[in-house]
């Protein structure tokens, strides 16, 4: 849901009619601000349940919380952005959120978030090895 | 303290107890060889990363830390402390992945990103992979991201055994299997005097050494030497069916310790002695006994090891016996009581014969009550990868055992079944530690005890 809403939400200034001849479907502002709002709340909750379970919190390491920052920065800065925070210049704002946007995308493939497509392979693995035993729960 | 135990009384055998394991050491070795803590590290790590494959590099990338394993694994639902989270028994062999084999190892290293391993952290760890693991692979099936974490315990295993930090039971029971070919005794000669002796006392029929045989019969050497009724409950069995089978002396130790010691070259020779014989009297089927392991080591790794299909079919007991209920060939008289099956690890989640057991104990009449959860994701029975065996790990383990204890307590069944010998011996001694009145029953003896008519 994250990977959409930036997508979405980061093109919908781009005039992409000038390239293709047509242009990115973009979501209503009132939209996008709501589901930032509910990303950063859920991201606040499974952080401080890392911080908190003792499971999680020795087991985890930098990539995790890394990640996570990641992860909510663009949300943060892009809501700052929207609502003119502090008086600040829109440029400003609005170029630290494409920024963060950034950092998350270089930052993909190399740490945690690259789960999102190792769990077909991990998953795909470990349930052809199962299956060929017929081994169920 | 870094001497290996040699072949002197530090491995003499302790049999006549409720679970099988070399007597009581004066002294542990806990570490074997005289490697420096360097050569123990790089021994570790080396031998981890050398059956390596993309799989397990996929799944330890593929690790988010969630966590849910934890809930998965007995050790931690007892005791709660993280430390016996099961992807945390694997953090120094995820710690040397990524400085040194992983893509960006370079960086790791430049960086000093991730700290070296050291060998007093693998002594520290050695207590997390050998005491609090039993291999059940109840976590692999709740990881949400697939990974197979017991498959990445036997292989930290392999680099623990090489570099000589293994607890000293398991040492010493590899040792000497790899010095007699068995490794709690049962050498081709104890096997021979037992078949004779047992032959002699239950006036049953054992042949061995048959030239040809359409059934290749093997045990496991925990049945060999503590409950050498199973061996006669095999007899019986394949004489009430009027098969035309043998035991071999050139291949009946189903046990392959050189799977469970991490060695592959142990295991291949293990293997091969078993799929020789069998090719030897042209056997058509080759029958596992009831044990967990063995049924990995030649169901599915056997083709692997002899290096083309198997010219013969591998059965679990349980599988033959359900096979044999459902072509009607073996009639069973009726058992009015209530049981309760005990799912060994090895053979129903991490090897897929789940339903046969529970045909055959349909056949027996028994009323079924299944455990919660049951079937693959049944609890272990806390005995399994040879904690058993191991002394340090007898608290623990006790306590795990609590969980089995109530799961079938819940069950209100009167007789408790299982089909692995380990498991039994575990059960064994968790009966007599906590003085419990249910004794688990082997499937192959109530079956054995129950044939319709005897044949001869």
């Amino acid at each position: 849901m994250l990977f959409f809403e930036d997508v979405f939400s980061d093109l919908r200034g781009c005039d992409c009619s000038d390239v293709f001849g047509c242009a990115w479907p973009t979501l209503p502002t009132g939209v996008i601000t709501f589901l930032s709002a509910v990303s950063l709340a859920a991201l606040v909750a499974v952080l401080i349940h890392r911080l908190t379970d003792p499971v999680k919190r020795l087991i985890s390491n930098f990539d995790d919380y890394f990640s996570w920052f990641l992860t909510a920065a663009p949300l943060a800065t892009g809501m700052l952005a929207f609502a003119h925070a502090g008086g600040a210049p829109y440029e400003k704002l609005l170029a630290i959120h494409i920024l963060s946007a950034e950092a998350l995308l270089i930052w993909f493939p190399f740490g945690k978030l690259m789960h999102a497509f190792l769990i077909f392979a991990a998953r795909g693995t470990t349930g052809v090895l199962f299956e060929r035993k017929g081994a169920s729960l | 303290m870094s001497t290996p135990p040699g072949s002197d009384d530090r491995l003499e055998l302790e049999l006549d107890q409720p679970r099988v394991s070399v007597k009581a050491p004066a002294v542990r070795f806990d570490r074997q060889g005289e490697l420096t803590d360097a050569e123990r590290v790089e021994k570790a790590m080396g031998n981890f990363v050398k059956d390596f494959g993309r799989t397990a590099a996929i799944y330890m990338e593929s690790c988010i830390h969630c966590g849910m394993c934890a809930e998965a694994c007995h050790f931690y639902e007892v005791t709660k402390d993280p430390k016996y989270t099961p992807i945390w028994k694997l953090e120094p062999f995820k710690q040397a992945y990524k400085r040194e084999y992983g893509p960006f190892a370079f960086l790791f290293r430049a960086l000093n990103l991730k700290p070296r391993v050291t060998a007093e952290q693998l002594q520290e760890w050695q207590h997390l992979i050998y005491d609090s693991c039993t291999v059940c692979g109840r976590c692999s099936l709740m990881c949400p991201m697939g990974i197979d974490i017991a498959a990445l315990i036997s292989q930290a295993r392999h680099g623990m055994f090489h570099a000589g930090l293994v607890p000293h039971e398991l040492w010493a029971v590899a040792e000497r299997g790899k010095r007699e070919g068995s490794p709690l005794g049962a050498t081709p000669k104890v096997f021979k005097d037992r078949l004779e002796w047992l032959a002699d006392d239950h006036e049953v029929e054992i042949p061995l050494d048959k030239a040809r045989a359409e059934v290749l019969c093997t045990m496991s050497s925990i049945e060999i030497m503590k409950y050498p009724d199973s061996v006669v409950a095999t007899a019986r069995i394949m004489n009430h069916l009027g098969l035309d089978w043998t035991f071999r002396s050139d291949g009946y130790e189903a046990t392959n310790f050189g799977l469970l010691s991490g060695n592959a070259a142990w295991q291949k020779e293990m293997s091969m002695k078993l799929i020789n014989a069998a090719v030897a009297c042209g056997a058509k089927t080759l029958i596992l006994p009831e044990c967990g392991h063995a049924y990995t080591a030649l169901r599915w790794m056997g083709a692997n090891m002899y290096g083309k299909p198997l010219p013969f079919r591998v059965l679990h007991m349980s599988e033959f016996l359900a096979e044999n209920v459902q072509n009607g060939r073996l009639k069973l008289r009726k058992l009015p009581k209530s049981a309760t099956f005990h799912d060994p690890c090895q053979v129903s989640r991490r090897g897929g014969a789940i339903e046969a057991p529970r045909v055959v104990l349909e056949a027996l009449g028994v009323e079924l009550r299944e455990m919660f959860p049951t079937k693959g994701t049944n609890w272990c029975c806390g005995g399994g990868g040879g904690v058993v065996a191991n002394r340090r790990a007898d608290e623990l383990r006790h306590k795990v055992f609590r969980i089995k204890m109530e799961q079938i307590e819940q069950t209100g069944a009167e007789v408790p079944v299982t089909s692995c010998a380990n498991c039994r011996q575990t059960f064994d001694d968790g009966q007599a530690h906590y003085k419990w009145d249910k004794e688990m029953h082997s499937l192959l003896e109530l079956v054995a005890e129950n044939l319709a008519e005897e044949a001869t």
